[in-house]
């Protein structure tokens, strides 16, 4: 109904006592097998017959609301063809407009009308009235949907400025968007002329400096390695969340659940993702899927129709803007979510089915400073190639073994790239995502554990695709590393302050784990080179690099160093009884060149390019047809 | 709390049971009061020990190095020294008393390692402390405790592994598997035969482990993973020292054939190999003569049979080493073959098994004796103790270590291949002059330039320059300060008198 026939000087408040079952099942709209259906729904759950009957998809979302409207007693809206005030709208913030469920659409002397997706009353009138004053308040229904698209459409410039820098607004010294801050510069400017002028004047002795400084910093990296590795087998055995306290949910205790899905240019994962996110062991009307696409993406937008998701699934369409990464897209969604906890997946990802509820019995087990938990990324094509058993071999020793050991003793957690479970407050309290940082997850663990929070981990496992060829995993890890610097390089722009915050502990093991792993890939290839040269030629000529101190500490880098990592990355196979993978940590060394290149790519980006988000190319793996390859072991 | 997310957080469903696990049921202080408890009675047999001045050449060789190192700062002056591991502990603070204790603890902590295993045996209390008691009087395992430190160190070692190793094939505690490895592969540095044994225990894996439906790890490739996982260590610390040597002699072997090297045996070495078949005989006379251990062979035949043909595997290994020409000396043989009884006891015996085990225990006690009885350094430790008379050697040593120490920095010529002893009894390398130094060869030929004293013995060892160039008596320039046992002080004339 549009607008222009809404007689205001004849207010129809006339309420219908039937109830919205009963009304849709009268209009013929709705089948009374599928109304009881619902209202099953509704005993186990709690939760609103109407959304219940959407969510599963027995009722269009317009049908439903234009009868809310009339038992209501206001007139239905479509916001799509109906005319919009802007300039009415942008006297309002649009993030209360989605979080209240309203859009005010126009306004008539002293009347204004105001769409609603909620049971209009006093508090959606003191609300306007907050804003605009003595006014008054002509209800009109709509669905969310439609205020979201209105939101989308009316605030795109300000939904884009505060997706791309509302972070940097709100607090610049945690945002990537600026590389270096004055004092880094003058530091890092300082730092090169010191070694070029010592190389000149005291070539010896700079270059001992220098290389005891490399061997002792890799030294400290392997011992915190081997630390916390250790911590996580020790713990391999012990589960945040059994199976009983899974179970022991109810349904109507669980709370509204939001799950951000950014993609771009993956209109071949899309019918996969939908189907993935179908597996999901939540109940429907409390699940709110965000399919985040890119303004430009039209192929992957026509496929999601072409999907057919359910009706937990909205499109966001996520305006064209620079910066073009996945956290601006997240924080687009962060704003349309209405979830009491929010969780991202990639498009390739297939998460363990009861992951949200082991994340919610985690929260309720957790302390109140519990601002996210981490779930196991692991992948499903692990067995493809050789590539893809380093890539899987790394992974579970990252996430089963460094997360847990990190969680053990109480140090940060960097997050993962998916499968963070949030407390939707505590994230906007934190901010969201900073889109200039590519590892934008990493960077938001760290944030989380500076401002004094606490980052867990549950045992629950995301599938993911991983990188069959080279040349893509370059890409992927670059940009890893790449954020792995900008964090670090974020993070200690005000030192005592992280210390003061954060503690001397948890900067400690923040700066060995984030920065040591750039710094000792970066260093590889140097430090091995030097090595095979001697090995090769005999010569003396570095032996003036290594007085005996210095030698010591880098045979044992050499020797023990190397030794122990690759012992560590045997580690991986064991929790998840992938036991064809371990010997393939033998072949580590030769992985670890592969890294070593990234990672001069990743300074050399940073230097040149320090947003570009580096898209990794998804759905390569031959293994993406089935529904659960054979390289899954059972656990 | 643990975790912020883990306030309480419960088994895995396939985890495997905490009662079954070894040593991860206490914490590492709880071990660390135990082992400190084991340790009084042989560290109080140490300080007695040191009180009359006996110092075996182990300790002595050992802390010469550790003296030499401090001094000089450079770990290569040391030759590359092979085990390393115990002399880098001694480095810590080099006395000739440090071994002992070292030692001590090594053996009170094996002790409470065996005491440990003896607690699930299920034999009374009262014959599990007879059979300890039993064990650790014997007077070779009261030396191999307090005296013979780089041999306890690696038993020990080796021992701790094991329970690991036990954890990680019977019940699948990945952890402990890990722990295993790098306990064996540190354990090369201290004994050349943990490898043997770390490649050994590998290879017994198959064996060792349960079926999959305890473990809920099964499959071929579980078992070449635990290993893989057992082997790797050690043999990565086999090649890290084999490059090292290579990196800094030229000669990446040098630490199994250097003259000094611990690892072969120079008598049975050069044997060929059709006449050490003989050997077997010596080697089936010294197992039969072990009643305790063959008592539990057949325990375990009786309560775990799975278990026998792994453990007689690994009592054979000594015979094994030595048949191929290593060192495994008879003390250590003897006391491997009592600590892997203790260890290989099957759970849950029945009571009456507890008074024949003590027996047993005694009488193994008895051959042993009967095994030393010609064993040097053993037979004469014994009787220091008994008869409460140090050695005359002891006692010049001693006092020869003490007055040399007074001498200035490198003034003193010698060669650590004989001079070993008092060097570890001046307790500083500081007034040597020593063949790892750069100047010796100068010294040496030109002395009166360089030293003002040189130390020569009657009784060389091995290839003493010193003592060889000067046999004869002072060079030029110089003259006899004063003898001490076998040991001559030469000075140059205008040189102080240290001896007198």
């Amino acid at each position: 109904m549009l607008l222009r026939t809404y007689r205001p000087c004849q207010p129809q408040v006339t309420r219908s006592r039937e109830r919205i079952g009963e009304a849709l099942v009268s209009r013929g709209l709705l089948r009374p097998e599928d109304l009881e259906r619902a209202l099953e729904y509704q005993c186990r759950t709690g939760d609103r017959i109407g959304r219940i009957l959407n969510a599963l998809g027995l009722v269009k979302r317009q049908q439903l609301y234009q009868v809310l409207a009339e038992l209501w007693g206001y007139p239905y809206v479509d916001l799509l063809r109906e005319p919009l005030d802007a300039r009415l709208a942008r006297l309002f913030d649009p993030e209360a407009l989605v979080q209240r469920r309203c859009f005010p659409v126009r306004r008539v002397g002293n009347e204004v009308f105001v769409a609603t997706a909620e049971p209009p009353g006093a508090e959606l009138e003191e609300y306007i009235r907050s804003v605009l004053g003595s006014v008054t308040v002509r209800p009109l229904v709509t669905s969310e949907w439609d205020i979201d698209y209105a939101v989308r459409t009316i605030f795109r410039d300000l939904v884009l400025d505060r997706a791309a820098l509302g972070l940097y607004y709100r607090s610049p010294d945690e945002s990537a968007r600026q590389v270096l801050v004055r004092w880094q510069q003058v530091a890092l400017a300082l730092l090169l002329i010191l070694v070029a002028a010592g190389l000149l004047m005291v070539p010896t002795r700079t270059a001992v400096i220098v290389s005891a400084l490399v061997n002792s910093v890799l030294f400290v990296f392997v011992l915190f390695h081997f630390v916390v590795a250790m911590a996580g087998a020790k713990h391999e055995h012990v589960q945040a969340i059994s199976p009983e306290e899974v179970q022991a949910l109810r349904d109507d205790e669980l709370p509204m659940y939001t799950v951000l899905v950014p993609v771009y240019r993956e209109a071949n994962v899309v019918p996969h993702l939908i189907e993935n996110l179908r597996n999901l062991d939540y109940p429907a009307s409390k699940l709110e899927i965000l399919l985040l696409i890119e303004e430009d993406d039209d192929e992957t937008l026509a496929a999601a129709k072409a999907a057919r998701p359910p009706e937990t699934v909205t499109f966001i369409v996520v305006p064209n803007g620079l910066p073009k990464t996945k956290p601006k897209a997240c924080n687009v969604g962060l704003l349309f979510a209405r979830g009491e906890f929010l969780t991202i997946y990639d498009a390739e990802d297939r998460p363990e089915s009861d992951q949200l509820k082991k994340a919610i019995v985690a929260f309720r087990k957790g302390s109140p400073d519990l601002v996210c938990v981490q779930a196991a990324l692991n992948y499903y094509n692990a067995t493809e190639n050789l590539l893809t058993r380093m890539f899987t071999l790394e992974y579970s020793y990252w996430f089963d073994y460094v997360l847990t050991g990190l969680d053990r003793l109480r140090l940060p957690i960097p997050l993962g790239g998916t499968s963070n479970h949030f407390r939707v407050d505590r994230l906007r309290e934190l901010g969201g995502w900073d889109p200039f940082n590519v590892t934008e997850d990493a960077d938001l663990g760290i944030r989380a554990a500076a401002r004094g929070y606490r980052v867990g981990v549950i045992n629950s496992t995301t599938w993911e695709e991983a990188n069959n060829h080279v040349g893509n995993w370059i890409r992927q890890r670059s940009r890893w590393i790449k954020g792995y610097l900008q964090t670090v390089l974020v993070h200690t722009r005000h030192p005592l302050r992280l210390v003061r915050t954060a503690g001397i502990r948890n900067t400690f093991g923040f700066v060995l784990l984030i920065g040591g792993a750039p710094f000792a890939f970066l260093s590889l290839i140097p430090l091995w080179s030097l090595t095979l040269t001697w090995i090769v030629t005999r010569t003396h000529a570095f032996d003036i690099l290594f007085p005996p101190v210095v030698l010591y500490i880098s045979l044992f880098n050499l020797l023990i160093g190397n030794g122990v990592m690759i012992y560590l990355g045997m580690l991986a196979g064991f929790k998840r009884r992938r036991y064809q993978l371990i010997p393939f940590a033998l072949l580590n060394p030769f992985y670890w060149i592969l890294h070593s290149i990234a990672s001069y790519k990743a300074v050399w980006q940073l230097i040149t390019k320090p947003f570009y988000w580096e898209k990794t190319r998804h759905g390569l793996s031959r293994y993406l047809e089935t529904g659960s390859s054979a390289s899954v072991a059972a656990e | 709390m643990a975790s912020a997310a883990i306030s309480k957080p419960v088994p895995r469903p396939a985890s495997p049971p905490s009662d079954g696990l070894h040593l991860v049921d206490l914490s590492w202080r709880a071990h660390l009061l135990r082992v400190a408890l084991f340790s009084l009675p042989f560290l109080a047999l140490a300080l007695v020990t040191y009180r009359y001045g006996f110092l075996t050449n182990a300790h002595a060789h050992v802390t010469a190095k550790a003296l030499l190192a401090a001094d000089r700062l450079r770990l290569e002056v040391i030759g590359f020294l092979y085990p390393p591991l115990p002399f880098l502990l001694v480095l810590v603070f080099p006395r000739p008393w440090l071994p002992s204790v070292l030692a001590s603890i090594a053996a009170g902590a094996t002790a409470w390692l065996v005491w440990y295993d003896l607690e699930r045996v299920g034999l009374a209390r009262l014959w599990r402390m007879l059979l300890l008691a039993a064990v650790v009087v014997i007077p070779l395992n009261v030396f191999l405790a307090t005296q013979a430190y780089p041999d306890m160190l690696a038993l020990h070692l080796i021992v701790v592994a094991w329970h690991y190793y036990i954890n990680f094939v019977r019940h699948g505690h990945t952890f402990s598997g890990f722990v295993a490895g790098l306990i064996l592969g540190l354990a090369f540095y201290a004994n050349f035969y943990a490898l043997v044994y770390a490649l050994a225990l590998a290879s017994l894996v198959p064996l060792f482990r349960r079926s999959e439906a305890s473990t809920g790890q099964g499959g071929e490739w579980a078992t070449l993973s635990q290993m893989l996982v057992t082997a790797f260590p050690a043999l990565w610390a086999v090649a890290s020292w084999t490059y090292i040597n290579w990196v800094f002699t030229g000669n990446p072997m040098m630490y199994l054939t250097d003259p000094a090297a611990a690892v072969i045996d120079p008598e049975r070495w050069g044997v060929p190999l059709a006449e050490r078949w003989g050997w077997l005989a010596e080697f089936g006379r010294e197992l039969i003569m072990q009643p305790l251990l063959l008592g539990v062979f057949a325990a375990n035949l009786w309560r775990a049979p799975r278990r026998l043909v792994p453990l007689v595997v690994l009592a054979f290994v000594p015979s094994l080493l030595r048949f191929f020409g290593f060192a495994y000396p008879l003390p250590l043989v003897l006391a491997t073959y009592t600590v892997l009884a203790l260890i290989a006891l099957p759970e849950r015996l029945p009571r009456w098994v507890g008074p024949v085990i003590v027996a047993l225990a005694l009488g193994q006690g008895a051959t042993t004796a009967v095994l030393l009885q010609h064993a040097g350094e053993v037979r004469q430790w014994q009787q220091v103790l008994v008869n409460g008379i140090p050695r005359a050697s002891d006692q010049d040593e001693r006092e020869l270590g003490q007055r040399l120490r007074a001498a200035p920095p490198y003034s003193i010529l010698a060669d650590d291949r004989s001079a070993y002893r008092i060097i570890a009894r001046a307790e500083t390398a500081r007034p040597f002059l020593l063949p790892a130094d750069a100047s010796f060869g100068a010294a040496l030929a030109e002395p009166a330039r360089s030293v003002g004293y040189i130390l020569v013995t009657q009784e060389p060892l091995g290839r003493d320059l010193v003592s060889e160039r000067f046999a004869d008596g002072p060079p030029d320039g110089s003259v006899v300060d004063g003898q001490q046992g076998s040991w001559k002080l030469y000075r140059r004339i205008d040189q102080p008198s240290l001896l007198h």
